[in-house]
């Protein structure tokens, strides 16, 4: 519950610097525009502080009720698979980084590959031969089938991409 | 004379070649709506350049077959992998994929394909028996009647998807905030853009729903991954059709459904997502067991399929009646009509009104098909929960990120999907609902503008949206919906403390 009252104080902290920047939106010029462009994302902001401050009170109650009566917690999130999930987080955050400059078909293979092996797949030839497959058959759907632009690259790879999709 | 105009266009529709383009046509989009990104439009519109050469008759047929599968395709990968393919199958994805979890893939695939296959035929038939009535009363709806829609969709939040009602309803107005991203539609002040080009144009939807529901599950998983069941293995998933006495006995949502779908894709530009959100909406608010949703309840799953395969034919009624689209996918159809020379509008119901029948036809065949192509494009589907989850988990996410790129070749959205993954992970950890983060996420954007428009119409007055009598019930009937729950947990409350004190 502590972390819940940590992630209530994030949220609030967000969403008051959200409705100091609102207050800096400029001011609308029609006259019949009564509400203006920060209106409404001010009276949203607003109720959602208004619920956040009464759950956090709430909560921080039912912590200290249950600190009392000496309850155990549960944790919000499981230690042993944090540092599997942020191996995972850190994989996609890179994808996200490389996937310009190197193209979608080297981006996406090296991710499926290495996210397997991440995630403790132990074959390899069957790892490499699932990366080649999904890629390629996304390939072929998506950039064949339906067109869709996927991303080429620079330089050397953008040309080399034209000829493969 | 309307038998003559039946009797043509039975001919026209059975004949074998055009029947064939049906059967294509719906397979193809039900493949395209079961693909993240590939929405019914895209899938129309990529079939388009292979009806130029068709006859008018086989082409029309041919585009609407593609419209519904489409609408029903989306459903597969929201139950089986927690990705809507297409907006429309949002909704289904609260129900669906708890079902799958709960070894009920089929089942749920099953319900999915009868309800969208009932929504589609109801909408037919409407469309062949009320069109000119409808179109008449739709083109009445202002800005005040829309805000109210939209406010209808909205007041199921409380109710769906956590067990904290506070924190549900801090996700659904993060929802609405998120929607003000971008340039205002009143003012045209750029909001919460923070000097960055990709952000004018405001958030996509499918970038946040990937990330909301997919990216965030894999999160989830591969959290709990060290603690996995190994000998567990995924068993072969086939569609189920439940009994005809198990089906009758939900036939209030089934009808109820599928008249919200058709009378939300009658109206100009509304279409078949908000349809799907605001029946599912009713269907959890009139529920007596409201806290069912969200967590497998098949009610669930009709109230979304029903209304948003029923969009489809409901919005080809404005479209052939007064040549005003009623949905994206619609306006594709209509250059399609144009492309061979056919102007829909008043004119067109009287001067063919045998493309009309076929066109009715044409809907009631696909419906039929979805049955026989749902079950196999499923089936087919469901191999990839075979897979061990390290593929599994790939697959979802290269789908993820091809469907978020494919939207607008920006790979901004790609970055927006991720970033949305951990917040759906995040809220999911503390209990902040996010199937109420992303219905208002959704219905936000048009609830602010209709709103801020009458009061520009209503000169200012903030209560002006209940002058209309239409969106004056509407209003009133959310409203009492909205706060329903709270007043019978005070009574509840009330009545216990009394018992207390008469002890």
């Amino acid at each position: 519950m502590g972390m819940a009252l940590g992630f209530n104080g994030i949220l609030i902290i967000v969403l008051s610097y959200l409705y100091w920047t609102a207050t800096k939106f400029l001011d609308t010029t029609i006259t019949t525009d009564y509400w203006g462009g920060d209106g409404f994302p001010r009276l949203v902001i607003a109720l959602a502080l208004i619920l956040l401050i009464y759950d956090s009170i709430v909560t921080y109650k039912k912590l200290q009720r249950n600190k009392r009566e000496n309850l155990q917690e549960k944790d919000v999130f499981e230690k042993p698979g944090l540092k599997l999930l942020f191996t995972g987080v850190i994989l996609l955050a890179l994808y996200v980084v490389i996937v310009e400059p190197l193209g979608y078909m080297i981006t996406t293979a090296l991710l499926v590959f290495i996210f397997m092996k991440a995630m403790g797949y132990k074959s390899n030839f069957w790892a490499l031969i699932y990366t080649v497959i999904l890629v390629a058959a996304t390939l072929m759907i998506f950039g064949y089938v339906f067109g869709t632009s996927l991303p080429r690259g620079i330089g050397f790879l953008r040309e080399l991409s034209f000829y493969i999709y | 004379m309307v038998g003559t105009h039946l009797l043509d266009a039975l001919q026209y529709v059975f004949d074998p070649l055009t029947l064939l383009f049906i059967v294509i046509g719906t397979g193809f989009g039900l493949v395209g709506g079961s693909l993240p990104g590939i929405s019914s439009s895209m899938s129309v519109i990529l079939i388009m350049p292979f009806t130029f050469s068709m006859e008018p008759v086989q082409a029309i047929v041919m585009v609407v077959a593609v419209y519904v599968g489409g609408a029903c395709g989306g459903s597969i990968s929201a139950i089986l992998i927690k990705t809507p393919g297409t907006p429309e199958a949002i909704p289904t994805t609260f129900d669906g994929y708890p079902l799958m979890q709960k070894g009920q893939a089929g089942t749920a695939l099953g319900l999915a394909v009868t309800a969208s296959s009932f929504g589609s035929i109801f909408s037919a038939f409407m469309m062949m028996l009320a069109a000119p009535l409808f179109a008449s009363v739709a083109l009445k709806f202002q800005s005040a009647e829309y805000f109210a829609l939209a406010v209808l969709g909205l007041s199921c939040v409380s109710s769906i998807g956590s067990k904290n009602q506070a924190r549900a309803l801090v996700a659904a107005l993060i929802g609405l905030l998120i929607a003000t991203v971008g340039i205002d539609p009143i003012s045209g002040v750029q909001r919460f853009t923070f000097n960055k080009t990709f952000l004018v144009g405001g958030i996509e939807m499918i970038p946040v729903i990937i990330g909301c529901f997919a990216i965030s599950e894999v999160f989830e998983n591969i959290e709990t991954y060290y603690r996995r069941d190994a000998t567990v293995q995924a068993g072969r998933v086939s569609m189920k059709l439940l009994k005809f006495s198990e089906m009758f006995k939900m036939w209030v949502h089934f009808i109820r459904s599928a008249i919200i779908g058709t009378l939300i894709g009658i109206l100009p530009a509304a279409g078949g997502t908000i349809a799907s959100l605001l029946s599912y909406s009713v269907a959890v608010k009139s529920d007596k067991n409201p806290e069912r949703f969200g967590k497998g309840a098949y009610e669930g799953i009709i109230a979304s399929e029903s209304a948003n395969n029923a969009a489809v034919g409901g919005s080809m009624v404005p479209t052939l009646v007064l040549g005003i689209p009623g949905s994206g996918t619609a306006a594709i159809i209509m250059m399609v009509f144009i492309l061979h020379n056919l102007r829909p509008g008043p004119l067109l119901m009287r001067e063919q009104p045998t493309l009309l029948y076929a066109l009715f036809l044409g809907i009631i065949i696909a419906s039929v098909l979805l049955f026989l192509l749902g079950r196999f494009i499923a089936r087919e589907f469901a191999r990839i929960l075979k897979l061990p989850y390290p593929m599994l988990a790939a697959f979802i996410i290269v789908m993820g990120i091809v469907g978020a790129y494919s939207l607008k070749g920006s790979y901004y959205d790609v970055i927006l999907m991720f970033i949305f993954g951990i917040i759906g992970y995040l809220f999911n950890k503390f209990q902040f609902s996010i199937p109420a983060f992303v219905l208002a996420f959704i219905l936000g954007g048009m609830a602010e503008k209709t709103y801020r428009q009458q009061l520009i119409i209503s000169d200012g007055n903030f209560l002006g949206v209940f002058m209309r009598p239409i969106s004056c019930i509407v209003l009133i009937a959310s409203i009492i919906i909205f706060i329903s729950p709270s007043f019978k947990h005070i009574l509840k409350a009330f009545s216990k403390k009394g018992e207390l004190v008469a002890k």
